[in-house]
Parts: C-alpha cells; sequence; structure tokens
C-alpha cells in the first residue's frame, strides 16, 4: 500500500513538471494536431463526391483537325477530377508540366482521326510532371480508359471496309450504292459503340462484401488517420519519459529519491504512471478535436478505446523506461529515443498510406509491422473504431501491447542502475 | 577571420554531440526510407511486386485463360488461383483485400455473344489505390477480351443490313466475319490502334518513364531537415547564454553582427552536410537497397546553389528563433512544433498539389514551400538557374528578414 502510495506521489510530482514543460506539451498536443488535422482537410477535399473535389491541373492539346480529336478532347474535359487548359502546341503544354505548373500534358497528335480512319496505330502523348506522381498516374489512367472508344470505332469501321472490299460488286457500285453502304457503316459503328456502352459485352461488377460493416470512407479514413497519429505521438512521449529519467540521474535527484525510505520499484512505477495518463490525455484531446473536427468514427466499445489506449500508454511508458537504462545520456536517451520513434512508427504504419494498417497488408511490411507495439496499437483501433468492433476483438492487439510492456519493463528494471 | 574561429568552435562543439549528429544525419535517411513508401520495395530486386489478385475461376474455359492469361500479361497485377468459399472466408475476417470471381459459364457466354459478368468482390477498407489499379487493369484486359466480340457483332449487323444487295450472302459469311474479328483482335493485342505513351518532359532530371515517390520524397525531406538545423543553431546560442561563456565572447573584440554571423556559419556549413548526406543516400544509397536512385537534376550546381540558400536562410531563422525564444522549452519544444508544422504546410510532407487547392495562397508565405518548388524544380524537373531565380530570391529574402528582426531583438547581454 505505501509502495502505490509512493508510486501515486512520484507521478504526480512528474505531472506537475510536465505540465511546466510547455515545448514538451507542445510537442506531444499541438504538433500532432496540425499534422492529422492538415491531412483530414486534405482527404476530405479529396473525398468530396460532388464534382469540387480536388482537381487534377492538366493541359490538353489538340493538334488533330478530324473528329476523333474533339472526340478525346470533349470526353477528358467532362472528367470531373480534371481542370483542363487548351494549350495551342505541344512544346508549350511540355514546358508548362517541366515548370511544374500543371500535372500532365495530354498530346493529340496531328492527323490522329486520318490515322484511325487509314487503320494505322497512332499514340496519344502523356507527358507527367515527375514532381507530382500520384497525380500523374491519375491523368495516364483515365486516359488509357477514354482513347478505348475511339479505338472500337477505328477498328469496326476498318473491319466493315476490309469485309466489303472483297466484294467485286462493290467496285463497281454506282455512287448512291457507296452512300448507302456508308451510311449503313455509320449506322452499324454507330450501334456497336451503344450496345457497348450499354451492355458491355464483359463487364467487371465491383461489389464489397456485405458481411463486414464499415462507416462511410471519408469517416473511416479519418478514424484510421487519427488512430496512427496518436500511436505516433504516444511514442514521442517515451523522448521525454527516457530523457526524464535520465535528467534525474545526472542531476542527483535520483540518488536522493533512492536515499529516502521509497521502494526503488516505486520510483520507476511512479514515472511510468505518469506517462500512462499523459499517453491517455493525448488520445482523449486528439480523438475529441477528431470528432469535433471531422465527425471521426469512435466505434461502438468506449471501454475498448480505454483499454487500448492504456495498454498503449503503458508500453511506451515501459519502453522509456528501457530506453533510459540502456542510454548513457539525457541526450542520448533523447535521440535514440526519437529515432527509434520514426522508424517503428513508420514501420507501424502510423502514417496511413492505404485504408487498412499494414498490419494487413502481406509480405514483409506486414511481418515488420507486427513486430513492433506501433503495428498492433494502430491494428486495435482500427479495429474499435473503423470497423466498430467490441472490446473482445480488439483485446488480443491490446494484450500484445501489454506484453510488450512487460518485456520493456522486465529489460529497463534488470539494466537500470540507481547509483 | 574571429567570424571563422567562433564557427570552428562551435563546429566542433557540434562534432561531439552524438545525438545531434543522429537527429541531424540519420533521421533524415529513417525518413526517405520509410516515409517514402519505399520501405516495401526493399530487397524486392527481382522478386514479382505486382498486386497480387487471387481468382476463384470458377468457369476453367478457354476465355477464362484468356482473361487469366491477359491480366498476368497487363503488368501490374499477379494472378493466384483460390477457391471461391475460402477467398470470400479470408475477406470476411479481413485477411485477404479483393478477390475476383469468374462464373461458371463464362467462356460460353463470351463465345456465344452474349453478355458476361466477372465480379470484383473488395473488402469494405480495401486499400482504394490498389482497387483502383486492379480495377483499371481489368477493365483494360476486359475491353481487349471484348473486341473481337464486338467486331464480330458489328460485321454481322452490316451483314444483316446488307442481305439482298448482290453478292451479300458470299461476302458476310459467318466464316469471314469471324476470320476478319480474329485478324484485327490478333493485331490489337499486339499493336492497339489507339496506344497511350506516358513519359516525361525532355528536360527532367529523370530519364524514366516510371515516375517513383521517392523521387519526390527526397527534395521534400531534405528541406525538412535543412530548416531543423536551425533549432540546433538557436540550441547552441541558448547554451552559451546559458553557460555564461557568450558573455565572455561579447568580451572579445568582435562586433555582434560578426559574433551572430559566426553563430549562423557552423549551422549553413551543417546544412550544406546534411545535404551532401540525404543526397548520396537518395544517389547511391538507395540503389544498394534496391531502390531506383535519385538524380541532382540536369544542372547539379544549380541544385547545389539551391541548398547553400535554403541552409543560409534556416541558419538565418535559427539567429531568428534564438532571439525571440527565452527558454530551452521555447527552444526545444515550441520550436520543434512551428518547424514541423511549416514543413507539413510547406509541401515537404503532404504534396504541394494536395496542399495548393485547399489551403490557397498561404504555403506561399512559408519559406519551406519555395525551398520545395526550388528543389522539385532542379532535382526531379531538371529546370536550370533562371526558372528557379524567384524562389531563390523569395528565400533570399526570407534570410534578409530572419537575420535582420534575430539581431533586432537579440538579447545580447
Amino acid at each position: 500500500m505505501r509502495a502505490i502510495k509512493h508510486a501515486l506521489a512520484i507521478a504526480w510530482k512528474e505531472l506537475q513538471l510536465l505540465s511546466k514543460d510547455r515545448g514538451g506539451l507542445a510537442v506531444l498536443f499541438l504538433l500532432p494536431l496540425i499534422v492529422a488535422t492538415t491531412m483530414g482537410a486534405a482527404n476530405r477535399a479529396g473525398a468530396r463526391s460532388d464534382g469540387e473535389g480536388i482537381l487534377v491541373n492538366t493541359c490538353l492539346v489538340n493538334q488533330d483537325a478530324g473528329i476523333f480529336g474533339e472526340q478525346i478532347a470533349a470526353a477528358v474535359e467532362s472528367i470531373p477530377v480534371l481542370e483542363v487548359t487548351r494549350v495551342p502546341s505541344a512544346a508549350e503544354a511540355e514546358d508548362i508540366v517541366a515548370r511544374g505548373e500543371a500535372v500532365a500534358a495530354i498530346v493529340i497528335p496531328a492527323g490522329l482521326s486520318d490515322q484511325i480512319h487509314a487503320y494505322t496505330p497512332v499514340q496519344v502523348e502523356v507527358i507527367v510532371d515527375p514532381g507530382q506522381p500520384d497525380a500523374a498516374s491519375i491523368v495516364t489512367g483515365i486516359m488509357n480508359q477514354v482513347v478505348d472508344q475511339v479505338a472500337i470505332w477505328g477498328e469496326v469501321s476498318y473491319g466493315i471496309r476490309a469485309m466489303l472490299s472483297q466484294s467485286e460488286v462493290l467496285a463497281q457500285a454506282e455512287p448512291n450504292t457507296l452512300r448507302a453502304i456508308e451510311a449503313q457503316s455509320l449506322g452499324t459503328i454507330m450501334a456497336t459503340l451503344e450496345q457497348m456502352r450499354r451492355t458491355p459485352a464483359i463487364t467487371v461488377a465491383s461489389e464489397t462484401d456485405e458481411q463486414v460493416v464499415v462507416q462511410g470512407g471519408f469517416e473511416r479514413y479519418m478514424a484510421f488517420g487519427f488512430a496512427g497519429m496518436v500511436v505516433m505521438f504516444i511514442f514521442f512521449g517515451v523522448t521525454t519519459s527516457a530523457r526524464s529519467l535520465r535528467m534525474e540521474k545526472e542531476t542527483g535527484t535520483l540518488r536522493r529519491l533512492v536515499a529516502a525510505p521509497i521502494p526503488r520499484g516505486s520510483v520507476i512505477a511512479g514515472t511510468m504512471l505518469a506517462y500512462v495518463v499523459l499517453g491517455a490525455l493525448q488520445t482523449g484531446f486528439l480523438f475529441l478535436v477528431g470528432r469535433l473536427l471531422f465527425k471521426m468514427s469512435l466505434g461502438n466499445s468506449a471501454i475498448g478505446l480505454l483499454v487500448h489506449t492504456l495498454a498503449l500508454s503503458l508500453a511506451a511508458a515501459a519502453m522509456g523506461v528501457m530506453i533510459a537504462a540502456l542510454a548513457r545520456s539525457a541526450r542520448q536517451a533523447d535521440s535514440v529515443a526519437l529515432i527509434l520513434g520514426f522508424v517503428m512508427g513508420g514501420l507501424g504504419g502510423c502514417i496511413a498510406m492505404g485504408m487498412s494498417p499494414l498490419t494487413r497488408s502481406g509480405g514483409a511490411l506486414q511481418t515488420l509491422a507486427l513486430l513492433t507495439p506501433q503495428g498492433h496499437g494502430v491494428e486495435g483501433f482500427y479495429r474499435l473504431m473503423v470497423e466498430g468492433s467490441s472490446l473482445l476483438r480488439a483485446l488480443p492487439e491490446s494484450a500484445i501491447l501489454v506484453g510488450f510492456a512487460a518485456v520493456f519493463f522486465l529489460v529497463g528494471t534488470w539494466r537500470f542502475k540507481y547509483e | 577571420m574571429k567570424i571563422l574561429s567562433i564557427a570552428w568552435k562551435d563546429l566542433q562543439v557540434l562534432l561531439r554531440d552524438r545525438g545531434a549528429i543522429l537527429e541531424l544525419f540519420l533521421l533524415p535517411l529513417v525518413f526517405v526510407v520509410v516515409y517514402s513508401g519505399a520501405v516495401g520495395a526493399i530487397g524486392q530486386g527481382d522478386k514479382d511486386e505486382r498486386i497480387a489478385l487471387k481468382v476463384a475461376d470458377l468457369d476453367g474455359g478457354a476465355d477464362a485463360q484468356s482473361l487469366l492469361a491477359g491480366i498476368d500479361r497487363a503488368g501490374g497485377v499477379r494472378v493466384e488461383l483460390i477457391a471461391e468459399a475460402e477467398g470470400l472466408a479470408q475477406i470476411d475476417q479481413a485477411k485477404l483485400a479483393r478477390m475476383l470471381v469468374i462464373p461458371q459459364g463464362f467462356s460460353e457466354a463470351v463465345a456465344g455473344g452474349r453478355p458476361a459478368e466477372v465480379r470484383l468482390v473488395s473488402h469494405p477498407n480495401a486499400g482504394p489505390e490498389q482497387s483502383e489499379a486492379v480495377r483499371l487493369v481489368l477493365e483494360g484486359v476486359v475491353s481487349d477480351l471484348s473486341l473481337e466480340a464486338q467486331i464480330l457483332s458489328a460485321l454481322e449487323r452490316m451483314g444483316e443490313m446488307q442481305a439482298g444487295q448482290p453478292g451479300a450472302e458470299e461476302i458476310w459469311t459467318v466464316e469471314r466475319a469471324q476470320a476478319q474479328a480474329r485478324a484485327q483482335f490478333a493485331r490489337a493485342e499486339g499493336e492497339p490502334l489507339v496506344h497511350v505513351a506516358q513519359r516525361v518532359p525532355a528536360q527532367a532530371g529523370t530519364s524514366q518513364v516510371e515516375v517513383g515517390m521517392t523521387d519526390a520524397a527526397v527534395p521534400g525531406f531534405t528541406v525538412l531537415f535543412l530548416f531543423l538545423t536551425a533549432q540546433a543553431a538557436a540550441r547552441s546560442v541558448y547554451e552559451e547564454k546559458k553557460a555564461g561563456s557568450f558573455r565572455r565572447l561579447l568580451a572579445a573584440p568582435v562586433s555582434r553582427m560578426g559574433m551572430l554571423l559566426g553563430k549562423m556559419l557552423p549551422a549553413f556549413v551543417t546544412g550544406l552536410c546534411q545535404a551532401a548526406v540525404i543526397f548520396a543516400f537518395g544517389i547511391w544509397g538507395l540503389r544498394l537497397l534496391g531502390l531506383p536512385g535519385v538524380t541532382l537534376g540536369a544542372h547539379p550546381w544549380v541544385t547545389v546553389l539551391v541548398v547553400a540558400v535554403v541552409a543560409l536562410c534556416s541558419s538565418a531563422l535559427g539567429i531568428l528563433i534564438a532571439a525571440v525564444a527565452h527558454t530551452e522549452n521555447q527552444i526545444g519544444g515550441l520550436s520543434s512544433v512551428i518547424l514541423w508544422g511549416l514543413g507539413t504546410l510547406g509541401g515537404c510532407i503532404i504534396p504541394l498539389f494536395v496542399l495548393e487547392p485547399l489551403l490557397g495562397p498561404v504555403p506561399k508565405v512559408i519559406p519551406h514551400y519555395w525551398a520545395n518548388r526550388a528543389l522539385l524544380d532542379t532535382m526531379v524537373r531538371g529546370l536550370g538557374l533562371a526558372d528557379v531565380g524567384v524562389a531563390l530570391a523569395v528565400l533570399a529574402g526570407f534570410a534578409l528578414l530572419f537575420f535582420a528582426v534575430g539581431v533586432w531583438r537579440f538579447d545580447f547581454e
């Protein structure tokens, strides 16, 4: 009982010190807020389905005088995600892309229509800005689909002409007959394209698995993104806890504490407790902001969130003890904790690069993510907040975090020198 | 000479601080590898990097085989067979992101000219980028596969219209139409009638047709970490003040301006060394890890000049921070928030094409924005001095402003 009392007193002292460290608090609370809200706002803009989402600046050069060039140009201009500017020459468009003022330039070559009519392969060029690879791939993907219809026209038209050319009767036909055949050809092509549009020969039906109930896309992403930020910045608290313990040693206050009638375990436990509380406060603050600003989903299990947050904070606090024990100075503890925080945060998938955690990505990345406490931290929050699962489904992840905490704590207390 | 002595002393102090060395030189490399999305490709070498697509082939016919071969050939997606029930169970348990189901009778429908359908079943949380990539590949292959059927259908329709014309029965036979459609399909497979070719501008620093994430990530992280050296400069001044050695320096025959320049110089040199380490890693280190390396662009000396101006701006910012921050917490914590926050808003972490429509002109008042633009222009876009002139002028202006305010607000006592 006395040991618990001492631990609580040390935790209170540590929390008081933390509350006076405005810089540290800014790093732990304000910085994740700035990063997460900027990312959130950027994603909200991108997720808008009303056609006013993020527009990709694209230049369009139509050098073709025929009908197909204009058809392709009109199709490109009708695509909502592209902000198309017509440019008179390919050189000018290339220059605009080269200066990074447009993501891509689509160049429809001169004679495209003639070449399609003549059944000669033709190339539409997409010049992309290497400085904006994400956006560039969107334009190329769209163009592949746009040219498909024109290609079908050319193929069907050629097929008919090839068949008709085998007819000797046609060679001697009167102009009226030839005009009638041309009209029939045109009708056939139009009917084929219309049929292809309405009832394609083969369709790809995209379905989602209805067994899995999830939130809307944006709310889902926000829950995932914010949870990742929370996990990452809870582990940045390791720099503060490790430095704090080392500073206690370096300034001599640890020796005084040890000389007092306080069990040594209480000193460590008290420090850890303070950082568990700090982690819980960080999580609560960031989730509250996410909820208020972005209507982020918090899932259906408040108790699950609490248990997982505490397990995560415990793992981070124990890691702080281990680093403090292994480091030779406060400065070293600070640097090692910072670098580990970034490395393990990245490998654990704290920055949302897809729509699901790295622990589900398969291959080497998944294995690496599963080896980090951050990976399990993100996975647990994902189950609770994105999938709306119960405490029971997130519990294995929380248990693994407690396991990490136990290992870190054991190594830390084994190697920690009080003198 | 006295300025150089102060700078040399500061550099010696910095070299003994292993923690600072790790943060300044190792952390940027960690970012380039881990946060550019490149880590997934490390060690892949010749391994198949395509997205794995599980396929439940319930048909097993010739057209189903053609579809699978087409997907495998198209690039980007790798076909792996799975039983339908097992695949669905794995999707339910979130172990599998998506699965393609080719229904029974698919080949018969395609051969008979009847509409056929394949189902792409995805977990609701399947990564949208990969799903989109898979969908685009599938649409393309399916479109190619249906080309023969569409040509055939059109020829049959034309034959019906021509019925009754002299010699029509002889020309519009089923066999001839099929042969014609097959010949065109075979040709389109090897050489499509309309082909989309992607390339980068001729003057770009890269000769690759495909553009990679590290190309854009290396300049962004270089800028982020170059500006973080401002914190080291500010900390150095603070520690001198705390230890009292700054007052001793004041007693030395060095002008106050000279003293601050002497404090700026090591931060400037550190910035240059930092950029050299990041670029060396980007050029050679990434290749050793099996990733595509970056280049310094078509005009490497312009890249070096941009780095020098960014380092100058950063070291001047360090003097400004040292002037306005009064405690270690303000230097360590608040300046971290400001520098990382400005890095985020200035395009070091989130691409500028996403930020600019969102934040309007806001990024343009941030030095990181101009530094990012200038480095991307030189390293990735291969532009020259004339093209980055405005960005360099703006950065120099920022440096002057930071230094002037820093000198004005600096408490020498």
